[in-house]
């Protein structure tokens, strides 16, 4: 074995060369603290990383989507809380305007104030979040959702309930539509409506009536006619020939009157030919609710001409007040249940965050013990690559001649 | 006593060409490619006199190259593949820098897109969310076409460096012709090896071998001739052939390496294999094509995915979504070399079927044959190419004009053009179409539990899709349809009317009615929205098993492999060369402190030999001393 000159040269300067580049890397390494610059040093970690930092990323923007859901379900359930205490204010209201000893003027006093109520109740239905979109418009959020109409207020959003995505299993659905929380809420007890005949000369009142066996209820019109003072028959109006179900005699105040698996019951004293109508209960909405209570306490002839239509019609009112309430105070419910699944994910996405966080780290981060003592050896390398060559390449047998 | 003179005088001579050569030794000590020389002695022929044959001295022989043939054929074969291996990898490295940076790489780019349709999603009405999606979408296209861009200047620049090599194997061939020649007449003179020449001709044998693989066959006139590709000769004798770039007859926008041939030339791309050349062009065919039709395939499935979902909503205006990006369309270009004048015209059609790879068209004499430009390989297809009956392969549709010529050849590109012609087509923010186009809803006089789902669309281009229509109950179990129709109810199964879905479910009481019309008014309906993002999550690509997430993720892994391969192939041959060239070097190499030694030696004997013309000097003197007297 023999070795050239420049063959011995060209070796040791490789060699040092050679030590400088992966100096270099280390050195990369340290100062990013990145255990790879480009995706071809390690292309396995590169593209785990990549996927990682997607979840990463999106679990942000799921973050980015739960604040603002949260805070349109959090004025949703500002706004619920304050139609809670409208409906309590109209319900003390009703309450205190069926007492018997109130004068009309008196009781139109009180109409006032539920008017006002109703008032309140439009405002806060029509409330805008902070973007200026309406809360209960379901989708349709640049239009006024609730309109005064000639027959009542008209709804006119959507029936869309928007989706935001809070992680990348779970939609959640945004503010209720105005469907949702005000309209299409089954008046009186929810089955069927009690109503006094204006032309009744007695002056017996009907009650709102209980569903004793919902089974047997027939879903249609009846009246309810007294033949005399103690006699009463059910007559079933809708078929060609009226037909009675149901009759009786000896009629004490305050008996209750069953058929059909429910039961009225008549205060005070019918006159003869005096007629209660008991209709399938309609589905009608909160604003119709207060102004139904509004017009009882005006007296007005066509819902409440008559003490006993004004005292069935508060009862009414009461016990659709009452429906009101439940339908807002689930929907309110269902904002809680919303709300905190948004903390849920959060917490969910918070941890899930820490973990990827630790993965992408592990992947792709320096560790600075290893790089620092690998930067250190490479370093003592390079010298000694450098010294010996600086020693050997001063040998020479031409120092001797 | 003539002959000590003479036996001196030879011993003198001798040496001193020794004590020469080992000058020359000590002075090429740093050439490049120089072998050290050695000078042979032997004894002069020996005189016969009584009582033996009597030795009259020495004499050089040759000078001989200390060349081990073996060995340099060896460091040069490893020294191509070297070549072949770094100019692959150092382009390889371009491309993965281009594309393999995770802080702005394309799939950050693409997750800054999807964010901010999830921005829109979550807040449908912002025209902020929706200007912003607008510019990511810019900035998405932006991105991918400047990805196309620096990889077209890659190959625009391997085109100019291509050209630049191929004058370069020129020149060296022509070098090796001429020193081919000398050194023929070289030996022809003299019969001895003209050492400095051959080192010259072997140097440039193995510059040209770094240039481009080669074959060497060395012949008895001492020349060698020198072949390239898959036998074309380069050099014969003391002549060379001229090694030029031509532009690709079925690419206009790239060159191929071609070899003069008399007035023709011929394309050597597809043969020629190692060197820097051959590391170049299988770079360009197996990474840069390749990773320019993937980045255009994907540009193409986002912009088909993004587009169908958004023609599929309502924007904020009422009107129905048109397409919010542009895309390059496909394209063919006839070859150079066609007869006839048909124009070829080529659509996509099914973006899961689309390949990363182009496509020749060949006019048959019975028809059409294509094939995959990289490989060659044949391509099934289904039509005739006309425009009721277009030729349908691999997600492309191809219909050809009149005037076709038997052998005419098209390049049929699907996916290369696409990103150039990439922008996005919406201005207005609020054309954006994050609200689905139509609406569902139960009238608020139904008594029934019956509920109705939001809707769907199923054909956008429906002409009656934003029509109202009433779902009117008849019964618990019948419906009509605008009131016309008795159709039986069936509790959430599909209702399908002008291009919509809808199911009701629950018990609808007879007079219910269900309204399905225009969402026109729904600012903040955000259905479409959350289409479009997951569109993007959709499986589109390579017959709707990937996403274009995970194409993305599929293009950079693969580059980043592929990068890898080439840089770990090419250390690994660094060393092996090294080891080569340091064996090679073992043998031929020149050391500094043998050729002291030798100088020494050969110091020593010249004035031994000195010694010995002084000592017949004396004999001399003795001689006439004796006879003066």
């Amino acid at each position: 074995m023999r070795l050239s000159t420049a063959g011995m040269h060209r070796s040791t300067i490789d060699a040092i060369l050679k030590h400088q580049v992966k100096l270099s890397k280390t050195q990369d390494q340290v100062t990013t603290g990145k255990k790879f610059q480009t995706a071809s040093e390690d292309p396995i970690g590169a593209a785990r990383v990549a996927g990682l930092e997607r979840k990463l990323a999106d679990n942000a923007q799921y973050g980015r989507n739960s604040n603002i859901i949260k805070s349109r379900l959090s004025y949703e359930e500002q706004t619920l809380a304050d139609i809670t205490s409208v409906l309590q204010s109209a319900r003390d209201s009703a309450l205190a305007g069926a007492n018997a000893t109130l004068g009309q003027s008196e009781r139109k006093m009180i109409a006032n104030q539920v008017r006002q109520n109703l008032a309140a109740l439009m405002d806060m239905a029509n409330r805008q979040d902070g973007n200026g979109e309406y809360l209960f418009a379901g989708t349709s959020t640049a239009t006024r959702p609730f309109a005064q109409g000639v027959s009542g207020v008209l709804y006119q959003g959507d029936q869309t309930t928007r989706q935001i995505r809070i992680s990348s299993t779970q939609s959640l659905s945004d503010v209720h539509t105005g469907v949702d929380a005000f309209m299409g809420v089954a008046e009186r007890n929810g089955v069927f409506r009690t109503t006094v005949s204006a032309a009744n000369t007695g002056n017996a009142t009907i009650s709102v009536g209980t569903v004793t066996n919902s089974a047997a209820w027939v879903p249609d019109n009846y009246t309810l006619q007294f033949t005399s003072a103690t006699d009463w028959q059910v007559v079933d109006d809708t078929t060609p020939t009226p037909v009675t179900i149901a009759s009786g005699t000896g009629f004490t105040s305050g008996q209750s009157v069953s058929f059909l698996g429910v039961s009225v019951a008549i205060t005070g004293t019918p006159a003869a030919n005096d007629t209660f109508s008991i209709t399938p209960a309609q589905n009608t909405d909160v604003f119709a609710m207060l102004d139904e209570l509004a017009r009882t306490l005006e007296g007005d002839p066509a819902i409440a001409g008559s003490e006993a239509a004004f005292r069935a019609q508060t009862g009414a009112s009461l016990m659709n007040l009452d429906a009101a309430l439940d339908r807002v105070v689930s929907v309110r419910a269902e904002v809680g249940t919303r709300l905190q699944a948004i903390d849920t994910a959060a917490e969910f996405r918070e941890s899930e965050e820490v973990d990827l966080q630790a993965l992408i780290s592990g992947i792709r981060d320096v560790d600075y013990a290893s790089a620092i003592s690998k930067l250190n050896q490479q370093y003592t390398s390079l010298q000694a690559a450098q010294a010996t060559y600086s020693k050997i390449a001063q040998l020479s047998l031409f120092d001797y001649l | 006593m003539a002959d000590v003179l003479s036996t001196g005088l030879s011993a003198l001579r001798a040496t001193q060409r020794a004590l020469d050569t080992t000058s020359h030794n000590i002075a090429n000590v740093s050439t490049d490619g120089y072998t050290r020389q050695r000078v042979e002695f032997q004894t002069r022929k020996a005189e016969f006199s009584a009582g033996g044959w009597i030795g009259t001295g020495v004499q050089v022989s040759t000078v001989r190259r200390v060349y081990d043939q073996f060995l340099a054929q060896q460091t040069r074969a490893s020294g191509t593949n070297l070549a072949r291996l770094d100019a692959y990898a150092t382009q390889a490295e371009r491309i993965d820098n281009l594309l393999g940076d995770s802080d702005n790489g394309l799939s950050a780019t693409l997750q800054s897109f999807n964010d901010a349709i999830n921005e829109v999603s979550s807040t449908p009405a912002s025209i902020p969310a929706r200007q912003a999606l607008i510019a990511e979408g810019q900035a998405l296209s932006e991105r991918l076409r400047s990805y196309d861009t620096r990889l077209r200047n890659m190959s625009s620049e391997l085109n100019g460096r291509l050209s630049v090599e191929a004058q370069e194997i020129s020149t060296i061939a022509d070098g090796i012709a001429k020193l081919n020649g000398d050194i023929s007449v070289a030996f022809q003179q003299s019969g001895q090896p003209p050492n400095d020449l051959l080192d010259k001709r072997d140097q440039l044998i193995n510059q040209l071998s770094e240039k481009v693989g080669i074959t060497t066959v060395a012949s008895d006139d001492s020349t060698i001739n020198v072949f390239i590709g898959n036998g074309q000769p380069l050099v014969l004798g003391n002549k060379s052939s001229q090694i030029t770039t031509t532009v690709d007859p079925l690419d206009p926008e790239r060159t191929v390496i071609s070899m003069q041939s008399g007035s023709a030339t011929v394309d050597l791309s597809r043969v020629i294999s190692g060197g820097t050349v051959g590391g170049l062009l299988d770079w360009r065919s197996q990474m840069l094509d390749p990773a320019r039709n993937e980045l255009g395939r994907i540009g193409v499935a986002i912009a088909s995915q993004v587009n169908a979902q958004h023609r599929e909503g309502m924007d904020l205006k009422g009107a129905l979504g048109g397409d919010f990006f542009n895309i390059g369309a496909a394209s063919a270009t006839a070859a150079t070399a066609n007869t006839g004048t048909a124009t070829v015209s080529v659509s996509r059609t099914n973006v899961g079927a689309l390949t990363a790879s182009d496509y020749v068209l060949t006019r048959t004499a019975t028809g059409y044959s294509l094939s995959r430009q990289d490989t060659g390989a044949p391509v099934s297809f289904t039509g005739t190419g006309t425009a009721i009956d277009p030729i349908v392969a691999d997600g492309m549709s191809i219909v050809v004009g009149a005037g076709i010529a038997t052998g005419d050849q098209y390049t049929v590109r699907p996916t290369r053009n696409a990103l150039q012609g990439m922008s996005v087509a919406i201005t207005d923010a609020s054309r954006i179409a994050a609200a689905a186009p139509i609406r569902a809803s139960a009238a608020s006089a139904n008594t029934g539990s019956g509920r109705v789902t939001t809707g769907e669309v199923l054909d956008p281009t429906n002409a009656a899709l934003l029509n109202t229509v009433n779902i009117d109950f008849t019964s618990a179990t019948t419906y009509t349809v605008n009131g016309a129709g008795s159709f039986t109810y069936t509790p959430g199964s599909n209702i399908d009317i002008n291009g919509w879905r809808v199911q009701i479910s629950g018990a609808p009481a007879v007079g219910d009615r269900f309204a399905v019309g225009s969402n026109a008014g729904a600012t903040g309906d955000n259905r479409n929205a959350l289409a479009l993002a997951d569109a993007l999550r959709a499986p589109v690509l390579d017959g709707g098993t990937t996403s274009v997430y995970a194409g993305v993720e599929k293009l950079t892994t693969s580059v980043a492999m592929s990068t890898q391969t080439a840089q770990v192939n090419r250390d690994a041959e660094a060393a092996i060369h090294e080891a080569d060239v340091a064996a090679q070097d073992a043998v031929s190499g020149v050391n500094l402190d043998e050729e002291a030694a030798n100088l020494l030696r050969y110091q020593q004997a010249y004035a031994a030999a000195a010694q010995i013309i002084s000592v017949a000097n004396e004999m001399f003197d003795t001689l006439i001393n004796a006879v003066r007297r």
